[in-house]
């Protein structure tokens, strides 16, 4: 009988394991872990295989890591499912655990589209350490190679690819690079790198057929245009989705996502989900939706670790976050930043270019908050953007100021004209409203560092803030 | 879970001129050469304290060195660190230059490192005792302290009932 059984051995699992840990120092925790490896730093799988970084660098958490924290690991086993009435996991070795608490942490599995012979040698996905070593295998004789989409994958395994001195073709359904991040202007810019590099692209068009030779190797792609690229190896990559596998029929709620509440617990009392399989809140669109990115992975397995050892944290929610170069092209972006015209008004979109530095930015403001941003080239100080989203703070009355400034103290010491309608115990909070703020001052904030803006800005529909105050955050 | 004994150093805005001191002390102490003239002339100056001025006000935002620090969650390598001491640290050798924690510090903290692709931000100066910004603040706008000693100081706040809308 395991007190804390966690499915999935990466970076939800690793905060998970570390919160349990700050309440519970004895609970027997297990891992299950498919993956022969310790948590490892999945986005490196590309910085490695283009010889960036070296391979003693992937490992996220080491062994010792587990070991200090009292940790049983079962390498090799998996999930296969749950029983929640007799509370038992059924795992791929064949045997049966019993559990207390479980967390669903078993991330994201890589969508494959419908396309004609995708199936057989040649044709990888890019998500796990397995697939860069399959990759490698083969490094030698690949000479051209076809990315099929143009996230942030496909671009990062389309660089890693070119700096192997692979010839290499990018195909992707939208009109532009990094469809969930850029707009088409924002997309110019990666296209002026992906030129310079010598990288060719394909946009508005899909991959509808595989064709390969009498033995099985690929040898060419077709599109839905009719053009056809050669190749001998074909990398797809336009999206990952929630890994559902193992809770099928099991009685727990699945939508995109495995659908959890603001304990990141879900319809069945004492599993809990976090990560890329879960499906949370998400604070800009205002209701649930999984989001596959490593920062709310961390923060999801945190939280879900701290109810699970009996300690209530509400989750208060998050939204994408995202950093992404390839060929000396770089973006920042958070939220909806893809918006690309004012929908019926609702959206107002702020962009400031400066062409010869290579410099883009970008907001989307909706309902005076803001929703999403996006910045190319100059990156500095970024995170305030971030900042202002987590604070859903009023950002009309310096919004001149936005896009054109990479410093805006409003943002943190606002003044009294940006105030929302609510209540508060002292004038002095009004006068000093904002995300570094409520319901403390501005310094109460800076000397009492346990809040966080997201959970000290968070207010119900009546206007009341839900931050209990610092009592409550142990 | 949290190091409440962390001493950090906190911006006192009522003192602020805006001179912005503490960023030239800040560039120098993390230059290279250690020295104003080098450091402006030959060196990458950058600093991790900003000076932020809306008209007559102003106040240095620095890392916060926060209990549950953004960009440590957000660091895809493990190379932003929080210490058993509570100090934020990149270690460079790490970092890859991926700037996930440069877009994820809410105080826009952690910045590109001038002239390398790595990130960069406040390390409380581990060489010197007091940081060298609070040394240079001629208006003791910035103190080095934990912060409950530092509440301990702060003037009692109006208590007004105060309801709206
Ligand atoms: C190439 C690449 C680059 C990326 N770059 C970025 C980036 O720059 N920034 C960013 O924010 N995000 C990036 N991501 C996304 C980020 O890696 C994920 O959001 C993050 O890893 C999610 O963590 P997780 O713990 O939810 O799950 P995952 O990391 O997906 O791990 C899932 C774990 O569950 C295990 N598992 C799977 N099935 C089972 C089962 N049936 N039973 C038990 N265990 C199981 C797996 O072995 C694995 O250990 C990138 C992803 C990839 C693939
Ligand atoms: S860099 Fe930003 S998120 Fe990180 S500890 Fe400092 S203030 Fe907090
Ligand atoms: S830039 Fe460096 S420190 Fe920052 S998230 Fe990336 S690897 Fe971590």
């Amino acid at each position: 009988m395991a007190k804390y059984l966690i499915a999935g051995n990466s970076v939800a699992a690793v905060s998970a394991i570390q919160a349990i840990r700050s309440i519970d120092a004895d609970g027997e925790i297990v891992v299950l872990s498919p993956e022969r490896i310790t948590a490892y730093c999945r986005p490196l799988i590309t910085y490695i295989l283009a010889g960036d970084v070296e391979e003693w660098r992937l490992p996220y958490k080491r062994e010792s890591f587990y070991q200090q924290n009292n940790v049983k690991v079962l390498y090799g086993v998996a999930l296969e499912g749950v029983d929640t009435e007799k509370r038992v996991a059924y795992l791929s070795d064949g045997d049966t655990m019993p559990f207390e608490k479980l967390l669903l942490a078993v991330g994201g599995k890589p969508f494959i589209p419908p396309i004609e012979n995708v199936e057989g040698p040649d044709v990888y996905t890019y998500t796990t350490v397995s697939d860069m070593n399959a990759l490698r295998e083969r490094l030698a004789e690949i000479k051209r190679v076809v990315v099929v989409g143009a996230g942030m994958i496909g671009m990062k395994v389309a660089e890693a690819l070119k700096k192997c001195g692979k010839e290499v073709t990018i195909v992707e359904l939208m009109d532009r690079i990094l469809p969930m991040v850029l707009d088409r202007k924002g997309s110019e810019f990666a296209e002026r790198a992906l030129d310079k590099a010598g990288v060719s692209y394909v946009l508005g068009d899909s991959v509808v057929g595989i064709h390969r030779d009498a033995s099985g190797r690929v040898k060419q792609v077709e599109l839905k245009s009719g053009t056809k690229i050669d190749c001998d190896t074909v990398v797809v990559a336009v999206g990952v989705r929630p890994n559902l596998e193992p809770v099928k029929d099991s009685g727990i709620e699945t939508n995109r996502g495995i659908i959890v509440d603001d304990t990141l617990e879900t319809n069945v009392e004492g599993i809990y989900a976090a990560g890329d399989c879960a499906e949370a809140y998400d604070i800009i669109l205002g209701q649930k939706r999984p989001n596959l990115v490593w920062p709310v992975a961390y923060r999801q397995g945190f939280i879900a670790g701290l109810n699970m050892a009996g300690y209530r944290r509400r989750y208060v929610g998050g939204f994408p976050i995202n950093s992404i170069g390839f060929f000396g092209f770089q973006v920042c972006s958070a939220g909806m930043s893809a918006v690309e015209d004012e929908v019926n008004g609702s959206f107002e979109i702020l962009t400031y270019v400066d062409e010869e530095k290579g410099v883009y930015r970008k907001a989307v403001i909706g309902n005076n908050r803001l929703l999403g941003f996006a910045v190319i080239g100059d990156v500095r100080r970024a995170g305030l953007y971030t900042g202002l989203i987590w604070s859903r703070m009023d950002v009309s009355y310096f919004k001149d100021k936005l896009v054109t400034d990479v410093s805006f103290p409003e943002a943190i010491y606002p003044l009294e004209g940006a105030l929302p309608a609510m209540n508060f115990s002292s004038r002095k909070s009004i006068r000093r409203f904002g995300w570094a703020v409520f319901p403390y001052s501005y310094r109460r904030l800076f000397t009492g560092y346990s809040a966080r803006i997201e959970e000290i800005c968070a207010f119900d529909e009546k206007g009341v803030c839900l931050y209990g105050g610092d009592d409550d955050q142990g | 879970m949290s190091a409440k004994r962390t001493k950090r150093v906190l911006p006192i805005e009522e003192n602020c001129m805006g001179c912005r001191l503490c960023e030239v002390a800040c560039a120098i102490e993390h230059s290279e050469f250690k020295d104003p003239l080098l450091t402006f002339f030959q060196g990458k100056p950058q600093s991790f304290t900003v000076v932020e001025v809306d008209g007559a006000f102003s106040f240095s935002l620095n890392c916060r060195h926060c209990d549950e620090p953004y960009c440590v969650e957000a660091c895809i390598t493990g190379a932003m660190h929080k210490e058993h001491d509570g100090r934020v640290i990149v270690y460079e050798d790490l970092c890859i230059g991926c700037y996930m924690c440069v877009v994820s510090c809410p105080w826009g903290a952690v910045n590109p490192k001038e002239g390398s692709k790595k990130a960069a931000k406040c390390d409380l100066c581990p060489d010197r005792e007091l940081p060298a910004c609070v040394q240079a603040c001629p208006n003791r706008a910035l103190v080095y302290d934990t912060s409950e000693e530092l509440i301990f100081f702060l003037p009692e706040e109006e208590e007004e009932p105060f309801i709206e809308g």
